[in-house]
């Protein structure tokens, strides 16, 4: 069954686009990637607020 | 898609309660019930150290997702934080299997804690991993923002806003398919 272990932190002090990296998933980086991919959209493509 | 959030009340499912509009969200809570209904999903009391009471409200909402944001802070207990990670999670984790939910999602974190922390995030980790459910964990920087202990992030360390955290919570449980 699919594991995601993912790592998330943001990368600026405005709390502005988050890092999302896989570490120990059984899945490959284009889950982590792909949900990073998500969260950009969601943010209305600018990662920021 | 139906969803299950345990610690629906605590920072951050104060602000992912408002993004899952859209799906039918239960928010399992100690006593918040008008605070949960505010947030927009529907409330269930339980507490999280009532096994059979878990097992009872996660079967009743018959999840796609389960979403584990259950920590024990607001009096800075790390003793109970810890067991509500070991205890509580195994509870709610065994509900979700039981309930056959599709998806678990757990907050966890990215930082060094004490020993027994540590060991209690480790335990918390496994469970998931070990549940048979599609499982993903997020090892989440140290929040700031509304409602944490951080107004503003400190210079040199990780960290990430509370609303941010949310939106990947939301992004983990909801935008990616359920396989």
């Amino acid at each position: 069954m699919r594991h995601l272990l993912l790592r998330i932190v943001g990368t600026a002090g405005a709390g502005a686009l988050v890092s999302i990296a896989a570490c120990g998933s059984n899945s490959g980086p284009e889950e982590s990637t792909a949900l990073l991919g998500s969260v950009a959209q969601a943010d209305g493509g600018s990662g920021g607020r | 898609m139906r969803i299950f959030v345990a610690g629906a009340t605590g920072v951050i499912g104060r602000e992912l309660l408002p993004m899952l509009a859209d799906h039918a969200v239960v928010g399992m809570t100690r006593s918040r019930v008008d605070a949960v209904r505010a947030l927009g999903a529907e409330p269930v009391v339980a507490d999280v150290y009532d096994r059979e009471l878990v097992f009872a409200v996660v079967a009743a909402a018959r999840p796609d997702v389960v979403v584990h944001l259950l920590t024990d802070l607001a009096e800075r207990d790390f003793e109970a934080n810890a067991r509500i990670r070991r205890v509580g999670t195994r509870n709610l984790v065994d509900a979700a299997v039981r309930a056959r939910a599709r998806r678990l999602v757990v907050e966890s974190i990215s930082f060094a804690a004490s020993a027994e922390g540590a060991a209690a995030v480790a335990e918390m980790e496994r469970l998931a991993k070990e549940s048979g459910l599609e499982s993903i964990v997020l090892r989440l920087a140290r929040l700031w923002g509304p409602g944490t202990w951080n107004e503003r992030p400190e210079e040199g360390a990780e960290f990430i806003h509370v609303r941010e955290a949310a939106r990947v919570v939301y992004e983990a449980a909801v935008g990616t398919e359920v396989t």
